[in-house]
Protein backbone atom coordinates (compact mmCIF):
# COMPACT_ATOMS: atom_id res chain seq x y z
CA UNK A 1 0.00 0.00 0.00
CA UNK A 2 1.27 3.55 -0.83
CA UNK A 3 2.15 5.80 1.56
CA UNK A 4 0.47 8.35 2.12
CA UNK A 5 1.94 11.94 2.54
CA UNK A 6 0.16 14.27 4.66
CA UNK A 7 0.81 18.19 4.40
CA UNK A 8 -0.23 20.67 7.18
CA UNK A 9 -1.92 23.68 5.40
CA UNK A 10 -1.08 26.68 6.33
CA UNK A 11 -3.99 29.29 6.04
CA UNK A 12 -2.44 32.24 3.10
CA UNK A 13 -2.99 34.53 6.15
CA UNK A 14 -0.09 32.95 7.90
CA UNK A 15 2.23 32.26 5.52
CA UNK A 16 5.37 34.14 5.92
CA UNK A 17 5.44 37.06 2.72
CA UNK A 18 9.25 35.70 2.49
CA UNK A 19 10.47 32.70 1.94
CA UNK A 20 14.29 32.04 1.77
CA UNK A 21 15.87 29.93 -0.50
CA UNK A 22 18.58 27.75 0.49
CA UNK A 23 21.13 29.95 -2.03
CA UNK A 24 19.85 33.07 0.26
CA UNK A 25 17.82 34.47 -2.42
CA UNK A 26 14.13 35.29 -1.89
CA UNK A 27 11.60 35.03 -3.90
CA UNK A 28 10.96 38.54 -4.04
CA UNK A 29 14.86 38.81 -5.04
CA UNK A 30 14.46 35.90 -8.16
CA UNK A 31 11.27 38.19 -9.47
CA UNK A 32 13.16 41.50 -9.37
CA UNK A 33 16.57 39.68 -10.80
CA UNK A 34 13.99 38.65 -13.76
CA UNK A 35 13.23 42.03 -14.06
CA UNK A 36 9.55 42.04 -12.52
CA UNK A 37 7.65 45.30 -12.23
CA UNK A 38 5.87 44.34 -8.97
CA UNK A 39 6.63 45.82 -5.88
CA UNK A 40 7.89 43.05 -3.88
CA UNK A 41 5.56 41.73 -0.91
CA UNK A 42 6.02 43.67 2.23
CA UNK A 43 7.64 41.27 5.42
CA UNK A 44 4.97 41.38 7.65
CA UNK A 45 4.46 40.34 11.47
CA UNK A 46 1.37 39.54 13.66
CA UNK A 47 0.18 41.22 16.77
CA UNK A 48 -2.28 41.45 19.38
CA UNK A 49 -4.19 45.12 18.39
CA UNK A 50 -4.97 45.84 22.30
CA UNK A 51 -4.92 42.49 24.49
CA UNK A 52 -4.99 38.50 23.84
CA UNK A 53 -8.04 38.37 25.84
CA UNK A 54 -9.64 41.49 23.84
CA UNK A 55 -11.69 40.01 21.52
CA UNK A 56 -10.41 40.63 18.02
CA UNK A 57 -8.08 38.85 15.89
CA UNK A 58 -4.36 39.64 15.38
CA UNK A 59 -3.71 42.21 12.80
CA UNK A 60 -0.96 41.92 10.28
CA UNK A 61 1.63 44.68 10.08
CA UNK A 62 4.66 45.90 9.03
CA UNK A 63 7.65 45.28 11.57
CA UNK A 64 8.68 48.30 13.64
CA UNK A 65 11.98 49.72 13.44
CA UNK A 66 14.18 48.67 15.90
CA UNK A 67 15.24 50.35 19.03
CA UNK A 68 13.39 53.59 16.82
CA UNK A 69 13.98 56.82 17.53
CA UNK A 70 13.22 59.01 19.71
CA UNK A 71 12.22 57.56 22.65
CA UNK A 72 14.38 54.15 21.77
CA UNK A 73 13.29 51.00 23.35
CA UNK A 74 15.83 48.11 23.70
CA UNK A 75 14.23 44.48 24.48
CA UNK A 76 17.16 43.10 26.12
CA UNK A 77 15.44 39.54 26.91
CA UNK A 78 15.07 37.85 24.89
CA UNK A 79 18.74 38.60 23.64
CA UNK A 80 18.13 37.74 19.90
CA UNK A 81 15.55 39.08 17.96
CA UNK A 82 13.22 36.57 15.85
CA UNK A 83 12.89 37.59 11.91
CA UNK A 84 10.44 39.38 11.04
CA UNK A 85 7.64 37.21 9.71
CA UNK A 86 4.33 35.80 10.58
CA UNK A 87 4.15 33.85 13.57
CA UNK A 88 1.58 31.71 14.90
CA UNK A 89 -0.43 32.94 18.59
CA UNK A 90 1.30 31.38 21.13
CA UNK A 91 5.07 31.28 20.43
CA UNK A 92 7.94 33.33 21.53
CA UNK A 93 8.05 34.88 18.75
CA UNK A 94 4.88 36.19 17.89
CA UNK A 95 4.79 37.69 21.77
CA UNK A 96 8.59 39.38 20.95
CA UNK A 97 7.22 41.18 17.84
CA UNK A 98 3.44 41.50 19.60
CA UNK A 99 5.32 43.81 22.31
CA UNK A 100 7.97 45.27 20.30
CA UNK A 101 5.39 46.43 17.59
CA UNK A 102 3.58 48.28 20.95
CA UNK A 103 6.40 49.65 22.30
CA UNK A 104 7.19 51.67 19.39
CA UNK A 105 3.18 52.52 18.44
CA UNK A 106 3.38 53.93 22.09
CA UNK A 107 6.63 55.90 21.75
CA UNK A 108 6.03 57.37 18.22
CA UNK A 109 3.01 58.69 19.49
CA UNK A 110 3.91 60.40 22.98
CA UNK A 111 7.38 61.74 20.94
CA UNK A 112 4.59 63.60 18.94
CA UNK A 113 3.93 66.21 21.68
CA UNK A 114 7.86 66.82 21.89
CA UNK A 115 8.65 63.82 24.93
CA UNK A 116 12.13 62.88 22.95
CA UNK A 117 14.04 61.58 25.51
CA UNK A 118 13.71 59.47 29.28
CA UNK A 119 13.98 60.48 32.46
CA UNK A 120 17.49 61.36 33.17
CA UNK A 121 19.07 58.12 34.54
CA UNK A 122 17.95 56.13 31.32
CA UNK A 123 20.53 58.08 28.81
CA UNK A 124 19.96 55.90 26.13
CA UNK A 125 17.24 53.44 24.89
CA UNK A 126 14.61 52.14 27.57
CA UNK A 127 15.27 48.38 28.47
CA UNK A 128 12.72 46.04 28.34
CA UNK A 129 12.46 42.38 29.61
CA UNK A 130 9.67 40.47 28.42
CA UNK A 131 9.83 37.29 30.04
CA UNK A 132 11.40 38.47 33.73
CA UNK A 133 10.43 35.68 35.47
CA UNK A 134 7.52 34.35 37.68
CA UNK A 135 4.92 37.24 38.25
CA UNK A 136 1.30 38.51 37.37
CA UNK A 137 2.76 41.92 36.90
CA UNK A 138 4.57 44.25 35.29
CA UNK A 139 6.92 47.36 36.38
CA UNK A 140 8.67 50.33 35.26
CA UNK A 141 11.60 51.22 37.38
CA UNK A 142 13.83 54.56 36.83
CA UNK A 143 16.68 52.89 38.36
CA UNK A 144 18.75 49.17 38.63
CA UNK A 145 18.60 48.14 42.81
CA UNK A 146 20.44 44.76 42.03
CA UNK A 147 20.19 43.64 45.36
CA UNK A 148 15.99 44.32 45.59
CA UNK A 149 16.09 42.58 42.20
CA UNK A 150 14.43 45.20 40.35
CA UNK A 151 15.57 46.21 37.23
CA UNK A 152 15.99 49.61 35.38
CA UNK A 153 13.24 49.92 32.62
CA UNK A 154 10.61 47.50 31.87
CA UNK A 155 9.60 44.67 33.17
CA UNK A 156 7.18 41.53 32.23
CA UNK A 157 6.76 38.56 33.52
CA UNK A 158 4.87 35.06 33.04
CA UNK A 159 2.61 32.66 35.39
CA UNK A 160 0.56 29.83 35.45
CA UNK A 161 -2.79 29.81 36.57
CA UNK A 162 -5.74 27.61 37.12
CA UNK A 163 -8.63 28.44 34.83
CA UNK A 164 -11.70 28.26 37.92
CA UNK A 165 -14.44 26.97 35.49
CA UNK A 166 -12.53 24.34 33.56
CA UNK A 167 -9.44 23.68 36.04
CA UNK A 168 -7.23 23.78 32.99
CA UNK A 169 -3.55 25.59 33.78
CA UNK A 170 -3.05 28.48 31.41
CA UNK A 171 -0.31 30.44 31.23
CA UNK A 172 -0.27 33.91 30.78
CA UNK A 173 2.90 36.56 29.44
CA UNK A 174 1.90 40.38 30.37
CA UNK A 175 4.12 41.43 28.20
CA UNK A 176 2.32 40.06 25.44
CA UNK A 177 -0.26 42.51 25.99
CA UNK A 178 -0.32 45.78 23.80
CA UNK A 179 -2.24 47.22 27.02
CA UNK A 180 0.14 46.24 29.64
CA UNK A 181 3.25 47.30 27.55
CA UNK A 182 1.77 50.93 26.40
CA UNK A 183 0.92 51.50 30.05
CA UNK A 184 4.08 50.38 31.33
CA UNK A 185 5.63 52.78 28.58
CA UNK A 186 3.65 55.43 29.90
CA UNK A 187 5.29 55.41 32.76
CA UNK A 188 8.29 56.37 31.85
CA UNK A 189 6.96 58.88 29.57
CA UNK A 190 5.12 60.57 32.53
CA UNK A 191 8.41 59.89 34.65
CA UNK A 192 10.54 62.13 32.14
CA UNK A 193 7.33 64.84 31.41
CA UNK A 194 6.81 65.34 35.65
CA UNK A 195 9.31 63.38 37.42
CA UNK A 196 8.43 64.78 40.74
CA UNK A 197 5.70 62.28 41.13
CA UNK A 198 7.93 59.58 41.68
CA UNK A 199 8.42 59.76 45.28
CA UNK A 200 5.71 61.63 45.93
CA UNK A 201 4.25 60.50 49.01
CA UNK A 202 0.34 61.36 47.92
CA UNK A 203 -2.27 59.17 47.12
CA UNK A 204 -3.19 61.20 43.93
CA UNK A 205 0.58 61.21 42.56
CA UNK A 206 0.62 57.81 43.12
CA UNK A 207 -2.93 57.12 41.27
CA UNK A 208 -2.40 59.82 38.49
CA UNK A 209 1.36 57.74 37.36
CA UNK A 210 -1.65 54.35 37.22
CA UNK A 211 -4.09 56.15 35.05
CA UNK A 212 -1.60 57.69 32.57
CA UNK A 213 -0.25 54.40 32.15
CA UNK A 214 -4.28 53.38 31.32
CA UNK A 215 -4.80 56.58 29.37
CA UNK A 216 -1.69 55.58 27.39
CA UNK A 217 -2.68 51.97 26.30
CA UNK A 218 -6.24 53.54 25.85
CA UNK A 219 -4.15 56.20 23.41
CA UNK A 220 -1.93 53.91 22.19
CA UNK A 221 -4.92 51.64 20.99
CA UNK A 222 -6.21 54.32 19.13
CA UNK A 223 -3.26 54.46 17.05
CA UNK A 224 -4.74 51.61 15.32
CA UNK A 225 -7.27 52.08 12.24
CA UNK A 226 -8.68 48.67 13.32
CA UNK A 227 -9.28 49.90 16.61
CA UNK A 228 -11.17 52.49 16.04
CA UNK A 229 -13.33 51.14 13.45
CA UNK A 230 -13.88 48.71 16.32
CA UNK A 231 -14.61 50.84 18.99
CA UNK A 232 -16.98 53.07 16.81
CA UNK A 233 -18.82 49.90 16.02
CA UNK A 234 -19.03 48.80 19.72
CA UNK A 235 -20.05 51.96 21.22
CA UNK A 236 -22.12 53.47 18.51
CA UNK A 237 -19.55 56.61 18.35
CA UNK A 238 -19.74 57.15 21.85
CA UNK A 239 -16.41 56.46 23.50
CA UNK A 240 -17.10 56.76 26.97
CA UNK A 241 -19.37 53.32 26.76
CA UNK A 242 -18.02 49.63 27.71
CA UNK A 243 -15.88 48.30 24.70
CA UNK A 244 -12.55 46.39 24.35
CA UNK A 245 -10.82 49.88 24.30
CA UNK A 246 -11.84 51.18 27.57
CA UNK A 247 -11.54 47.44 28.77
CA UNK A 248 -7.70 47.36 30.09
CA UNK A 249 -5.51 43.93 29.94
CA UNK A 250 -8.46 41.74 30.05
CA UNK A 251 -5.87 38.64 29.94
CA UNK A 252 -4.24 39.71 32.93
CA UNK A 253 -7.28 40.92 34.88
CA UNK A 254 -8.31 37.58 34.07
CA UNK A 255 -5.72 35.46 35.56
CA UNK A 256 -5.40 37.77 38.71
CA UNK A 257 -9.13 37.14 38.81
CA UNK A 258 -8.60 33.41 39.23
CA UNK A 259 -6.83 33.75 42.39
CA UNK A 260 -8.15 36.92 43.83
CA UNK A 261 -11.77 37.54 42.38
CA UNK A 262 -12.40 40.78 43.74
CA UNK A 263 -8.97 41.95 43.23
CA UNK A 264 -9.74 43.71 39.47
CA UNK A 265 -12.66 44.35 37.74
CA UNK A 266 -14.95 41.66 36.80
CA UNK A 267 -13.87 42.23 32.74
CA UNK A 268 -10.22 43.57 32.76
CA UNK A 269 -7.60 44.47 34.91
CA UNK A 270 -9.16 48.44 35.32
CA UNK A 271 -12.37 49.40 32.83
CA UNK A 272 -11.92 52.92 32.32
CA UNK A 273 -15.65 53.17 31.29
CA UNK A 274 -16.67 53.50 35.23
CA UNK A 275 -18.76 56.17 36.94
CA UNK A 276 -16.27 56.62 39.49
CA UNK A 277 -16.27 60.50 41.14
CA UNK A 278 -13.19 62.35 43.12
CA UNK A 279 -13.41 62.08 46.69
CA UNK A 280 -11.23 63.18 49.17
CA UNK A 281 -8.77 59.56 49.10
CA UNK A 282 -8.61 60.71 52.66
CA UNK A 283 -12.00 59.66 53.74
CA UNK A 284 -11.20 56.34 51.42
CA UNK A 285 -10.46 52.74 52.73
CA UNK A 286 -7.07 51.92 52.06
CA UNK A 287 -8.13 49.33 49.85
CA UNK A 288 -11.17 47.59 48.63
CA UNK A 289 -12.57 45.81 46.53
CA UNK A 290 -12.68 46.71 42.29
CA UNK A 291 -16.02 47.08 42.48
CA UNK A 292 -15.55 50.35 45.31
CA UNK A 293 -13.21 53.32 45.35
CA UNK A 294 -10.31 52.90 48.19
CA UNK A 295 -7.22 55.14 48.13
CA UNK A 296 -4.87 52.17 46.63
CA UNK A 297 -3.50 53.84 44.27
CA UNK A 298 -4.58 51.51 41.09
CA UNK A 299 -7.98 51.60 42.31
CA UNK A 300 -8.44 55.79 42.87
CA UNK A 301 -6.38 56.00 39.83
CA UNK A 302 -9.97 54.90 37.68
CA UNK A 303 -11.40 58.18 38.96
CA UNK A 304 -9.27 60.39 36.55
CA UNK A 305 -8.99 57.50 33.73
CA UNK A 306 -12.96 57.47 33.82
CA UNK A 307 -13.19 61.42 33.40
CA UNK A 308 -10.63 61.26 30.90
CA UNK A 309 -12.50 58.12 28.61
CA UNK A 310 -15.63 60.80 29.30
CA UNK A 311 -13.91 63.25 27.75
CA UNK A 312 -12.12 61.86 25.13
CA UNK A 313 -15.61 60.43 23.82
CA UNK A 314 -17.07 64.67 24.02
CA UNK A 315 -14.26 65.40 21.72
CA UNK A 316 -14.62 63.12 19.23
CA UNK A 317 -18.42 64.25 19.02
CA UNK A 318 -17.37 67.65 19.27
CA UNK A 319 -15.40 67.14 15.91
CA UNK A 320 -18.65 65.08 14.06
CA UNK A 321 -21.49 63.90 15.35
CA UNK A 322 -21.39 60.65 14.08
CA UNK A 323 -17.83 60.43 14.41
CA UNK A 324 -15.39 58.54 11.65
CA UNK A 325 -12.23 56.91 12.91
CA UNK A 326 -10.32 60.16 11.26
CA UNK A 327 -12.44 61.97 14.26
CA UNK A 328 -11.22 59.26 16.99
CA UNK A 329 -7.89 59.47 15.75
CA UNK A 330 -7.57 63.40 15.14
CA UNK A 331 -9.45 63.39 19.15
CA UNK A 332 -6.95 61.54 19.90
CA UNK A 333 -4.01 62.89 18.98
CA UNK A 334 -5.62 65.83 19.86
CA UNK A 335 -5.94 64.86 23.55
CA UNK A 336 -2.36 63.68 24.21
CA UNK A 337 -1.23 67.10 23.42
CA UNK A 338 -4.06 68.44 26.35
CA UNK A 339 -2.28 65.72 28.73
CA UNK A 340 0.84 66.79 28.43
CA UNK A 341 0.55 70.34 28.73
CA UNK A 342 -1.72 70.06 31.30
CA UNK A 343 0.52 67.88 33.44
CA UNK A 344 3.65 70.32 32.00
CA UNK A 345 1.63 72.70 34.03
CA UNK A 346 0.06 71.48 36.83
CA UNK A 347 1.42 72.10 39.93
CA UNK A 348 2.47 69.33 42.06
CA UNK A 349 0.31 69.81 45.43
CA UNK A 350 -1.67 67.37 47.33
CA UNK A 351 -4.77 67.83 44.54
CA UNK A 352 -2.74 66.78 41.61
CA UNK A 353 -5.95 65.17 39.70
CA UNK A 354 -7.72 68.77 39.93
CA UNK A 355 -4.79 70.37 39.62
CA UNK A 356 -4.10 68.23 35.87
CA UNK A 357 -8.26 68.92 35.13
CA UNK A 358 -7.94 72.45 35.43
CA UNK A 359 -4.52 72.99 33.27
CA UNK A 360 -6.35 70.73 30.32
CA UNK A 361 -9.00 73.18 30.14
CA UNK A 362 -6.48 75.89 30.05
CA UNK A 363 -4.49 74.11 27.88
CA UNK A 364 -7.63 73.83 25.47
CA UNK A 365 -8.28 77.47 25.54
CA UNK A 366 -4.74 78.42 24.71
CA UNK A 367 -4.10 75.45 21.75
CA UNK A 368 -7.52 74.82 20.44
CA UNK A 369 -9.26 78.19 21.18
CA UNK A 370 -11.57 76.44 23.53
CA UNK A 371 -12.48 73.73 21.02
CA UNK A 372 -12.77 71.06 23.59
CA UNK A 373 -13.84 72.94 26.46
CA UNK A 374 -17.28 71.58 26.94
CA UNK A 375 -16.50 68.13 26.71
CA UNK A 376 -13.69 68.72 29.07
CA UNK A 377 -15.77 70.69 31.63
CA UNK A 378 -18.94 67.94 31.31
CA UNK A 379 -16.43 65.15 32.21
CA UNK A 380 -14.37 66.59 34.43
CA UNK A 381 -17.38 68.17 36.84
CA UNK A 382 -19.33 65.49 36.49
CA UNK A 383 -16.93 63.25 38.00
CA UNK A 384 -16.15 65.95 40.93
CA UNK A 385 -12.76 67.11 39.77
CA UNK A 386 -14.19 70.40 39.00
CA UNK A 387 -16.62 72.17 40.87
CA UNK A 388 -19.71 73.60 38.90
CA UNK A 389 -19.11 77.25 39.99
CA UNK A 390 -15.67 77.09 38.39
CA UNK A 391 -17.48 78.31 35.52
CA UNK A 392 -18.28 81.74 36.65
CA UNK A 393 -15.89 83.25 38.89
CA UNK A 394 -18.52 85.07 41.09
CA UNK A 395 -19.86 81.53 42.11
CA UNK A 396 -21.27 81.60 45.60
CA UNK A 397 -24.63 80.10 46.44
CA UNK A 398 -27.26 81.81 48.59
CA UNK A 399 -30.52 80.23 49.11
CA UNK A 400 -33.25 82.68 50.48
CA UNK A 401 -36.50 80.89 51.78
CA UNK A 402 -39.17 82.29 49.74
CA UNK A 403 -42.11 81.57 51.87
CA UNK A 404 -43.24 80.95 55.49
CA UNK A 405 -41.30 77.70 56.53
CA UNK A 406 -45.13 76.51 57.53
CA UNK A 407 -45.80 74.95 54.71
CA UNK A 408 -44.57 71.72 53.76
CA UNK A 409 -43.24 72.95 50.10
CA UNK A 410 -41.43 75.97 49.58
CA UNK A 411 -39.57 77.68 46.92
CA UNK A 412 -35.88 78.44 47.33
CA UNK A 413 -33.91 80.82 45.40
CA UNK A 414 -29.96 79.66 44.32
CA UNK A 415 -27.53 81.54 42.40
CA UNK A 416 -27.64 80.30 39.39
CA UNK A 417 -23.60 80.58 38.86
CA UNK A 418 -23.40 78.12 42.08
CA UNK A 419 -24.58 75.41 39.00
CA UNK A 420 -23.13 77.02 35.79
CA UNK A 421 -25.27 79.37 34.95
CA UNK A 422 -23.84 82.99 36.27
CA UNK A 423 -26.14 86.09 36.37
CA UNK A 424 -29.77 84.40 37.19
CA UNK A 425 -31.61 83.48 40.14
CA UNK A 426 -32.67 80.02 39.65
CA UNK A 427 -36.29 79.10 41.77
CA UNK A 428 -36.95 75.69 43.08
CA UNK A 429 -39.51 73.60 45.00
CA UNK A 430 -37.69 72.47 47.87
CA UNK A 431 -38.65 71.22 51.27
CA UNK A 432 -39.72 73.67 53.73
CA UNK A 433 -37.44 71.79 56.32
CA UNK A 434 -34.41 72.34 54.04
CA UNK A 435 -35.37 75.66 52.81
CA UNK A 436 -35.26 76.30 57.04
CA UNK A 437 -31.90 74.80 57.33
CA UNK A 438 -30.03 76.26 54.46
CA UNK A 439 -31.95 79.50 54.17
CA UNK A 440 -32.16 82.76 55.41
CA UNK A 441 -34.21 81.81 58.02
CA UNK A 442 -30.98 79.74 59.27
CA UNK A 443 -29.16 83.08 59.16
CA UNK A 444 -28.35 82.93 55.26
CA UNK A 445 -25.73 79.96 55.20
CA UNK A 446 -25.38 79.08 51.75
CA UNK A 447 -26.42 75.63 50.18
CA UNK A 448 -23.25 75.00 47.88
CA UNK A 449 -24.20 70.98 48.44
CA UNK A 450 -27.66 71.19 49.79
CA UNK A 451 -30.50 69.03 48.13
CA UNK A 452 -31.84 71.33 45.83
CA UNK A 453 -28.72 72.50 44.37
CA UNK A 454 -27.26 69.03 44.22
CA UNK A 455 -30.39 67.56 42.59
CA UNK A 456 -30.13 70.58 40.04
CA UNK A 457 -26.51 70.35 39.77
CA UNK A 458 -27.49 66.72 38.51
CA UNK A 459 -29.48 67.78 36.38
CA UNK A 460 -26.77 69.67 34.33
CA UNK A 461 -24.26 67.43 34.51
CA UNK A 462 -26.34 64.44 33.18
CA UNK A 463 -27.63 66.87 30.16
CA UNK A 464 -30.80 66.74 31.56
CA UNK A 465 -32.30 70.40 31.83
CA UNK A 466 -33.05 73.05 28.88
CA UNK A 467 -34.04 76.50 28.87
CA UNK A 468 -37.62 77.83 27.12
CA UNK A 469 -36.93 80.10 24.21
CA UNK A 470 -37.69 83.08 26.10
CA UNK A 471 -34.20 82.56 28.16
CA UNK A 472 -32.61 82.83 25.31
CA UNK A 473 -29.93 85.10 26.26
CA UNK A 474 -30.69 85.28 29.91
CA UNK A 475 -29.66 82.16 30.63
CA UNK A 476 -26.69 80.35 29.42
CA UNK A 477 -26.76 76.58 30.45
CA UNK A 478 -22.95 74.97 30.64
CA UNK A 479 -23.81 72.12 28.76
CA UNK A 480 -26.26 71.79 25.78
CA UNK A 481 -29.04 69.03 26.50
CA UNK A 482 -29.65 66.17 25.14
CA UNK A 483 -33.34 66.41 23.43
CA UNK A 484 -34.34 63.17 24.35
CA UNK A 485 -33.17 63.15 27.73
CA UNK A 486 -34.36 66.25 29.14
CA UNK A 487 -36.52 65.86 32.38
CA UNK A 488 -36.64 69.77 32.98
CA UNK A 489 -36.92 73.08 31.82
CA UNK A 490 -36.09 76.80 33.24
CA UNK A 491 -39.36 78.68 32.29
CA UNK A 492 -39.28 82.85 33.67
CA UNK A 493 -40.20 83.76 36.72
CA UNK A 494 -40.25 87.18 37.62
CA UNK A 495 -36.27 88.07 36.76
CA UNK A 496 -34.72 84.72 37.27
CA UNK A 497 -35.98 81.23 35.74
CA UNK A 498 -37.52 78.17 37.47
CA UNK A 499 -37.60 75.12 37.26
CA UNK A 500 -39.62 73.04 36.09
CA UNK A 501 -40.20 68.87 35.46
CA UNK A 502 -41.06 68.05 32.13
CA UNK A 503 -40.86 63.92 32.83
CA UNK A 504 -39.51 61.27 34.34
CA UNK A 505 -36.91 58.93 32.86
CA UNK A 506 -35.87 55.23 33.26
CA UNK A 507 -32.37 56.45 34.30
CA UNK A 508 -30.55 53.31 33.23
CA UNK A 509 -28.81 54.67 30.06
CA UNK A 510 -26.32 57.99 29.04
CA UNK B 1 33.12 81.49 52.10
CA UNK B 2 30.69 78.93 52.68
CA UNK B 3 27.16 78.91 50.97
CA UNK B 4 24.44 79.59 53.59
CA UNK B 5 21.89 76.52 53.75
CA UNK B 6 18.58 77.37 54.34
CA UNK B 7 16.79 75.22 56.93
CA UNK B 8 13.81 73.44 55.04
CA UNK B 9 10.26 74.56 55.98
CA UNK B 10 8.37 72.13 57.09
CA UNK B 11 5.67 70.65 55.10
CA UNK B 12 2.09 72.19 55.10
CA UNK B 13 -0.43 69.67 57.74
CA UNK B 14 -2.25 68.45 54.69
CA UNK B 15 0.39 67.11 52.91
CA UNK B 16 1.75 65.28 56.17
CA UNK B 17 -1.29 63.68 56.79
CA UNK B 18 -1.88 62.81 53.13
CA UNK B 19 1.59 61.07 53.01
CA UNK B 20 0.79 59.43 56.24
CA UNK B 21 -2.43 58.35 54.38
CA UNK B 22 -0.49 57.05 51.55
CA UNK B 23 2.24 54.71 53.69
CA UNK B 24 -0.86 53.36 55.70
CA UNK B 25 -2.71 52.67 52.50
CA UNK B 26 0.77 50.77 50.81
CA UNK B 27 1.17 48.81 53.69
CA UNK B 28 -2.17 47.85 53.79
CA UNK B 29 -2.19 46.86 50.18
CA UNK B 30 1.18 45.30 50.57
CA UNK B 31 2.94 47.65 47.84
CA UNK B 32 5.67 48.71 50.83
CA UNK B 33 7.55 46.28 52.48
CA UNK B 34 11.17 45.19 53.84
CA UNK B 35 13.41 43.96 52.22
CA UNK B 36 13.41 39.87 52.06
CA UNK B 37 16.33 38.31 53.70
CA UNK B 38 18.19 38.02 50.49
CA UNK B 39 17.62 41.53 49.50
CA UNK B 40 14.82 41.49 47.26
CA UNK B 41 11.32 42.92 47.45
CA UNK B 42 8.50 40.96 47.60
CA UNK B 43 6.51 40.53 44.17
CA UNK B 44 3.99 43.17 43.79
CA UNK B 45 5.93 45.74 46.25
CA UNK B 46 6.94 49.13 44.47
CA UNK B 47 8.19 50.76 47.46
CA UNK B 48 10.75 49.76 50.26
CA UNK B 49 9.86 50.31 54.04
CA UNK B 50 12.78 51.97 55.65
CA UNK B 51 13.90 53.28 59.37
CA UNK B 52 14.77 56.98 59.03
CA UNK B 53 16.97 58.52 61.20
CA UNK B 54 14.67 59.29 63.79
CA UNK B 55 13.52 55.94 63.82
CA UNK B 56 9.58 56.57 61.74
CA UNK B 57 9.34 54.12 59.38
CA UNK B 58 9.50 55.72 55.83
CA UNK B 59 8.70 54.80 52.03
CA UNK B 60 11.19 54.72 49.57
CA UNK B 61 9.80 54.13 46.14
CA UNK B 62 12.00 51.60 44.00
CA UNK B 63 9.24 51.07 40.94
CA UNK B 64 5.70 51.32 39.62
CA UNK B 65 3.69 48.28 38.85
CA UNK B 66 0.63 47.43 36.34
CA UNK B 67 -1.17 46.00 39.40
Amino acid sequence: MAATRTRRRIPPSLKPAFVVKKNGKTEAAKKKAKGSKKAPAATLIQVWPTDPMGGAPPLQVTPPQLPGAPLSTRIVDPQQTPPPQIYLTGTAEFRYWTAAEVLRRAAQFWSSFGITAWHQNIPGALPVRLDDGVDLNAYYARDAYPPYNIKQGLSFFHDTVTDTSTGQHVMVYSGESPDVVSHELGHAVLDKLKPQLFSMATTEAAAFHESFGDMSSILTALQLPQVRLAILGETSGHLWRNSSVSRLAEQLGWAIRQRYPFAVDADSLRNASNSFSYVDPASLPPDAPATQLSREPHNFSRVFTGAFLEALGGMVLTLADPPSETDVAQAAADMGRLLVAGIAAAPTNVQFFRAVAREMIAADAAIFNAKYGEALKRAFMRRKLLPLHAISAAASATATAASAASSVLTTVSLNGASVGMPGITIYAVAPAAQAMATGEAAGGVAVAYGETHAFIEQLVLRGRLAAEPQLAGAVALPFAAAPKRVTHCMVRKDSGAELHRLGFECGCCS
Amino acid sequence: MAKKTQPTPAPPEEAVEAERQFVESLVGSGQAAKRRPDGSLPPGATHELVEGDDGQMKVVRKRFSAF
